[in-house]
């Protein structure tokens, strides 16, 4: 099974830049509502493949997206896969 | 019927526009961004690619300093109320809208310097006057970028340097050139430009915002209505976080998508192409009633000075009766009077009477224009 990696945004509008800048990038990511145990508010985090996590990490520092945390997911349940790219 | 009263709003809109309203109560209606499920992250993914819409449209990098409004009125006051304080001093022209003066004449009773630098006839501020006024101190410099009366396009670049000498910022109502001019924000040089949706961007009503520059720093800036944002809910203080520092409140998710879709029609079908048409129509309404004896034309001679904003006055008739007799005797939809523009109307000469504005778009056809002269060379005739 594949292992998760999240990250964390201050709101909706920098989750969806993050989730525009991974898809054109090539990257299969996904919007997820935020877990319980993720401290933050905002309503999603933007769920990745955590072997990209290097990658995904410099193309959001590039283009400057406020990333409050990037961290491995911890799965309690199955939650679906990825879209593929 | 014959529209031509574009200046107030556009219309018909293009079809894709009520189409994209249509499929987002349909389909993707859920609150955008406060929710994690699948409706609430496609209502704020559509929310966002508008961002990026905008974004592009204006030159901007970051989609997230595209903030938006009910229109360009609450664009205006965030930026002007957000702004400035008791002591600042703020430089406007003669020709401003009452959405920029009425702002202002309240925070000058609060303290605030107002001065208001005179433009000539047609409309053209005088730059000279502009350099005078705009001294080191200066916060900020206000300017219509092209008139709602007489369509007079102002030097933005050039008032652009006067300010940034100065060390003041330059805020741009864009109402009437937001999608009628291409613009681009950096090379003009403007700080935050405010838009309204529904004129020339084609875009329902109730739609707008305030583009912040890429360089501009959002901590000068306060927001004019605080609340919640679906953001950072543990705190009670407004976030900082850009949109969500001026978007507080459930966004007009219908209204955007329907901007959206306006602005790929406007890419696809060529602001350059659809401005070289009201170039050559402004053109030949102008050349067709200047030839009308009585008639008074007033606004920049050429029509490329100008956005296809006309505006006549016809001797022996009052405004308002020359526009009851345009919209029942032929059908012509015109807008007569102030147009929420006392101080533009000053400068031309034409308060507190006000005009006839005609105001062309690109649904608008030669024939029309032959309407518009013939039906106002018929009025004139008839005194
Ligand atoms: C120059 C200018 N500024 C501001 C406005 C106000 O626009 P809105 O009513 O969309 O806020 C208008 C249009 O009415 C305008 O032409």
């Amino acid at each position: 099974m594949n292992e998760y990696g999240v990250a964390v945004f201050p709101s909706s509008s920098v989750a969806m830049r993050a989730e525009a800048l991974a898809q054109r990038a090539g990257y299969a990511v996904r919007l997820i509502p935020t877990p319980r145990d993720v401290s933050s508010d905002c309503g999603v985090v933007l769920r990745f493949d955590w072997a990209k996590r290097s990658g995904i990490e410099s193309l959001l520092r590039e283009a400057k997206v406020d990333v409050l945390d990037v961290r491995p997911l911890r799965q309690s349940h199955r939650t679906g896969g990825l879209p593929s790219a | 019927m014959i529209y031509v009263d574009y200046a107030a709003t556009s219309w018909p809109k293009p079809p894709c526009v009520a189409e994209a309203m249509t499929d987002y109560l349909e389909h993707t209606g859920g609150n955008p961004g406060r929710s994690g499920h699948r409706l609430s992250i496609a209502a704020a993914r559509v929310i966002y690619e508008v961002r990026e819409e905008v974004a592009s449209l204006f030159g901007i990098a970051d989609p997230l300093r595209v903030v938006f409004t009910p229109n360009v009125t609450e664009a205006l006051n965030l930026a002007i109320n957000g702004l400035l304080d008791p002591q600042d001093r703020v430089v406007t022209t003669a020709m401003e809208h009452n959405s920029v003066m009425r702002p202002l004449r309240a925070l000058e009773k609060a303290g605030v310097e107002v001065l208001v630098v005179p433009c000539h006839p047609d409309g053209q501020v005088d730059l000279e006057a502009m350099r005078a006024t705009v001294t080191h101190g200066t916060k900020l410099v206000v300017v219509n970028h092209a008139s709602n009366v007489v369509g007079t396009i102002q030097p933005v670049a050039d008032i652009a340097t006067i300010a940034h000498e100065a060390g003041a910022l330059l805020l741009l109502d864009a109402a009437q050139t937001a999608g009628a001019l291409p613009i681009d924000q950096h090379a003009l040089g403007v700080d935050l430009l405010a838009f309204t949706g529904h004129k020339a961007l084609h875009g329902p009503t109730g739609t707008g915002g305030l583009v912040l520059g890429d360089d501009f720093d959002p901590s000068l800036l306060r927001p004019l209505v605080r609340g919640g944002t679906g953001s950072r809910s543990e705190f009670e203080e407004q976030p900082d976080n850009l949109p969500d520092k001026y978007e507080s409140g459930t966004p007009n998710g219908v209204g955007i998508a329907g901007l959206g879709a306006a602005i790929k029609w406007l890419r696809d079908t060529g602001i350059h192409t659809i401005r070289a048409q009201e170039i050559e129509l402004s053109r030949a309404l102008i050349e067709g009633l200047s030839a009308i004896p009585g008639l008074r034309l007033y606004g920049p001679p050429r029509a490329e000075d100008r956005t296809a904003v006309i505006s006549v006055t016809l001797e022996g008739w009052r405004v308002s009766e020359v526009g009851l007799a345009l919209d029942d005797e032929y059908g012509i939809l015109s807008r007569v009077g102030l147009h929420c523009s006392p101080a533009a109307h000053r400068t031309l000469g034409t308060f507190p009477e006000g005009t006839v504005r005609l105001s062309l778009g690109p649904a608008n056809t030669r024939s029309d224009v032959e309407a518009v002269i013939a039906a106002m060379k018929e009025l004139a005739e008839s005194r």
